[in-house]
């Protein structure tokens, strides 16, 4: 009874077990279950019993198990197992089983016990352990004002403090100095919220030293019982913010590059419209930011440089790195030369976008066309040097030769470059240019010879400048020159010894050299004349210009040729000098020098002056018989004709006849005039006579023409004529006074004569100029005047009338000329027939 | 016969006219003087063929118009008269130069010296063969 009423009360305590008590058969079916199940695991006990273990057990933990139930057929007891079961809603439910075999009876009893509470706080305890030790995060508890109150998490790990370390200790003291401004600031806005506040990054001292960026997040829980603390949640956040400032420092630093790019930087998408560019661009196209973005680049250019910008693009877009160069015209602002890079921005292995840097060459191109030119230029030079040229380097190479170089030697310049100049001229080496060129390029110091080749027959005159390089050389073929020298020095020898006046002149008339007779002729001596033209010096004022036109152009036809010239001595004194020229020819029949040999004809020239006065007094004399043998055989036959025709008239007729009376009065008359005419001419020859020795006084005008008026006062007044007198009283002239009277008595009394019938005669005398070479009296009237052109110069000679019916002899105006001319004046007249006549009498 | 004399002096218009009709080359009435050219030269180129006198004598030396001028002029204004009027130079120059010139000048029939000899004048009637009045030479005798 008692074990019974022990088997109920057991059966009692199993039945309310709270834990699972049941029985498993050797194959794993439970035999034996208490009602524990159907609270733990959702099933009955009907459902259970004769089910295997394997339909409850959560198949990850059923192996595991298996092996146990195993160990615990074997006889092994086994405590504290957990595994996890499907309930039979479906979720797990964790287990811990203990377990014994029961031999006997060939079960194993189980006592199971629902640990998921205990699993899942333990798990979440674990997690949260885990977090707080593994995670990022710090935790701090703070008081208000900022004393640490606790704190865990990684703050040990990351910021190398320990909690005790920070407790009691003030958060304020590890910020950053910069940032405590900030943390007062979200302190005082913390406290009066109860919401979270994020602290932005911030500078926290490590336990090292370092500055660490931090950012934590403080929710003011002071309010809360369970808490009384600002809870304070921080993470290191250093490596982002450095990647960020690194970013930012990066982009910076691109923008600055892009930026300040002193070249033309631009940034194109996809279809080449512009997204940005940089300070350059717009300075260069002169435009604002707006109007370049959003324009393709193409805007900007002429069409024929599109299509060039264009496949270059296309190009960086696939990705290529593009170079190149490029002219393009802009409007307005002329040509530029580009060197033009573009750079393709590949993101996700396809290129966005284009960078194009365009840096302006435009200048180094011009340098550079510069050069060519001033290269071509050089060489043109080079080539145009009218001398032979050449260049060698220090080892006697030819590095340059011209063609005139080809000329003068015979040489084919390209075969000459590269060779030593020794090997081209072996016979020279150790000669004499081999002697000036070894001393230039030594001593630094140019040379300028002249040396004779001997193999070309020539004589060269050279010129050799030693540079870095090695030797520039300039020459010329002076042969002729050496030779005509050679030739001079011969010349000169010989005519050194004659006494004539010897000049050897160039071509072109210059003096190479005198002897000593023309210094004795001259008295120039040669360093005084050499190099100058004899003409230069030798001839003077009173020297012919014709014969020095002459002489000048019969040396030009190259034949010898001699010529009579007026030359002055350097004392001034005057030669004649007979100059016989002979051209030396050289061997091309042109003139090299002149020989001049000049003979002193002064004596000579002397001798034929005076024959040549004498023959012009002759001439004249004969001149002057020849019209007075006119006027004898005119102006004296006349009254001597008359006076026969008059006898044989009287002889033919009676005494007592009228006519008789007339032709006596007529031969009468003739006599006279016959008279008259010798009268005339033996005046005109005194005058004549008197002519080189009249006295030459100082003779007032004025008085002089006044006397000749008041002679004239009768027949003047009796034709009721008015004579104006305007000579001025001090108005003296050198001469004859009777001449001087003679000359206005003549002149008036014609213009009496030959006053014009309508009107009475108004005679003017003036004085027109009176200066140091002479006085001008005009002496007009309103007479009948006479035709001027057909009398033309015939009124001022002797026996010419121009008046009919009149009674004038034709003297007068002769007179007045022949007075004139022994005084050394002269007389010019003008008239209009009716109008009157004018004379301008010239006093010396 | 009709004959002019132009001379500008008065003394030889008065003797040549006396000589021409003393030697019977011309009636005192067909003498006719001219003291200029001008005048003598307004006549000859004005009147008519029948007018025209059958000599001329020309002296050279004149004011204004001398012979030659004289002759210059007649030969451009009325080169015909030759063929109607014998013209003499009458001067009293002895010059060699006027003798030459007269001789090449076509106008020209001779020069004769002053004063005018007989024996010119009879040498004139020869010349002028019809021209000579054998009534008037007897009157004139």
């Amino acid at each position: 009874m008692e074990v019974s009423r022990d088997v109920s009360v057991w059966e009692k305590i199993i039945k309310n077990s709270l834990d699972i008590i049941c029985a498993l058969d050797q194959n794993g079916c439970y035999t034996k279950v208490n009602e524990a199940c159907k609270n733990i695991l959702g099933y009955s006990q009907e459902e259970m019993i004769g089910q295997s273990l394997r339909c409850f057990i959560h198949p990850d933990d059923l192996d595991r198990t298996l092996l146990v139930a195993n160990d615990v057929i074997k006889g092994q007891k086994i405590n504290n197992f957990e595994n996890r079961y499907i309930h039979k809603a479906g979720h797990e439910v964790y287990m811990m089983w203990s377990g014994a075999w029961l031999k006997e009876d060939g079960v194993v009893i189980c006592v199971g016990r629902d640990i998921t509470e205990q699993k899942k706080a333990r798990q979440k305890n674990e997690l949260h352990q885990a977090i707080v030790e593994h995670g990022v995060d710090m935790l701090a508890m703070l008081d208000q004002e900022l004393n640490y109150l606790h704190s865990e998490g990684s703050i040990h790990r990351q910021m190398g403090y320990t909690n005790e370390q920070l407790i009691g200790t003030n958060a304020l003291n590890y910020i950053h100095p910069d940032d405590i401004s900030l943390a007062t600031d979200l302190l005082s806005k913390i406290l009066t919220s109860s919401s979270y506040i994020k602290v932005p990054d911030y500078r926290f001292k490590n336990a090292k030293g370092e500055w660490r960026w931090i950012e934590t997040t403080i929710s003011n829980q002071l309010n809360n019982p369970e808490v009384r603390a600002l809870v304070a949640n921080s993470r290191d956040v250093t490596e982002r913010i450095e990647t960020r400032l690194k970013l930012r420092e990066s982009e910076q630093r691109f923008k600055s590059l892009f930026e300040n790019h002193l070249d033309i930087v631009l940034f194109q998408d996809r279809e080449g419209i512009i997204i940005d560019a940089n300070a350059t661009t717009l300075s260069f196209f002169g435009v604002e930011k707006e109007e370049i973005l959003n324009h393709p680049f193409s805007y900007f250019l002429t069409p024929e440089v599109i299509p060039i910008c264009d496949k270059a693009l296309r190009d960086a877009l696939n990705g290529e790195w593009v170079r190149y160069e490029a002219t393009i015209p802009f409007e307005g602002k002329g040509t530029y030369t580009f060197d033009i890079a573009k750079i393709p921005v590949v993101v996700n292995g396809s290129a966005i976008g284009v960078y194009s840097i365009l840096r302006d060459v435009t200048e180094i191109h011009q340098y550079n066309k510069t050069i060519r030119r001033q290269a071509e230029k050089l060489n043109n030079i080079m080539e145009s040097i009218t001398d032979a040229f050449f260049t060698l380097d220090k080892n006697w190479i030819f590095t340059y030769v011209n063609s005139e170089f080809d000329r003068i030697l015979h040489t084919n310049r390209e075969q000459l470059i590269g060779k030593s100049i020794w090997d081209i001229f072996p016979e020279e080496l150790n000669g004499e240019f081999h002697r000036h060129y070894s001393e230039a390029l030594e001593t630094g110091k140019s040379a300028h010879f002249e040396a004779y080749l001997k193999h070309l027959d020539v004589w060269l005159q050279v010129k050799a400048f030693p540079s870095e390089e090695g030797l520039s050389v300039y020459f010329d073929d002076v042969t002729e020159k050496v030779k005509s020298r050679l030739e001079l020095e011969r010349l000169s020898l010989v005519a050194s010894k004659i006494t004539n006046g010897v000049v050897i002149t160039d071509a072109d008339g210059l003096i190479e050299w005198v002897n000593e007779g023309f210094v004795a002729l001259t008295g120039y001596t040669l360093p005084e004349v050499a190099g100058k033209a004899p003409v230069s010096f030798l001839t003077g004022e009173e020297t012919d210009k014709i014969v020095l036109e002459r002489f000048i152009e019969k040396r030009m036809q190259s034949k010898p040729f001699h010529e009579e010239m007026l030359n002055y001595k350097k004392s001034g004194e005057k030669i004649w000098l007979l100059l016989e020229v002979t051209p030396v020819l050289n061997e091309a029949g042109k003139v090299s020098r002149f020989i001049t040999i000049q003979s002193d004809i002064s004596y000579r020239k002397e001798v034929e002056e005076s024959q040549l006065q004498l023959t012009k007094d002759l001439f004249n004399q004969n001149r002057d018989l020849q019209q007075f043998t006119y006027i004898v055989s005119h102006n004296l036959r006349s009254p001597v004709a008359n006076a026969m025709g008059l006898v044989d008239i009287l002889s033919m007729i009676s005494k007592d006849s009228a006519e008789f009376n007339t032709s006596l009065n007529f031969l009468r008359k003739s006599v006279n005039q016959l008279d008259t005419v010798l009268r005339d001419l033996n005046m005109i020859l005194s005058i004549r006579d008197k002519r080189d020795t009249i006295d030459r006084e100082s003779i007032p005008l004025a008085l002089v023409c006044q006397q000749a008026i008041s002679d004239l006062s009768e027949p003047l007044h009796a034709c009721g004529a008015e004579v104006k007198m305007g000579i001025d009283e001090s108005i003296n002239v050198q001469g004859d006074k009777a001449y001087i009277y003679s000359i206005f008595h003549n002149l008036l009394s014609n213009a009496i004569k030959y006053r014009a019938s309508g009107r009475s005669l108004v005679v003017n005398i003036e004085c027109m100029s009176n200066t140091g070479t002479g006085t001008t009296i005009s002496l007009s009237d309103n007479g009948s005047g006479f035709d001027t052109e057909s009398a033309g110069d015939k009124v001022f000679k002797l026996y010419k009338r121009f008046h009919a019916n009149s009674d004038g002899r034709g003297i007068g105006l002769f007179l007045v000329k022949t007075h004139l001319d022994a005084m050394g004046g002269h007389i010019e007249v003008t008239s209009e027939v009716n109008v009157g006549t004018r004379f301008l009498i010239y006093f010396k | 016969m009709k004959v002019f004399v132009v001379d500008d002096e008065e003394v030889s218009l008065f003797i040549t006219k006396r000589l021409v009709v003393f030697g019977g080359l011309a009636a005192e009435k067909d003498v006719h003087t001219f003291l200029s050219a001008a005048d003598a030269l307004s006549t000859l180129t004005g009147c008519s063929d029948e007018a025209l006198p059958g000599l001329v004598l020309l002296d050279l030396s004149m004011p204004v118009m001398d012979g030659w001028h004289f002759l210059d002029v007649l030969a451009t204004l009325r080169p015909a008269i030759r063929e109607k009027c014998r013209i003499y130079i009458l001067t009293s120059s002895l010059a060699s130069s006027d003798q030459h010139r007269a001789a090449h000048n076509s106008m020209l029939s001779g020069l004769i010296h002053k004063p005018i000899s007989l024996e010119s004048i009879s040498m004139l009637i020869a010349a002028g063969g019809a021209g000579v009045d054998a009534v008037e030479r007897e009157d004139l005798v």
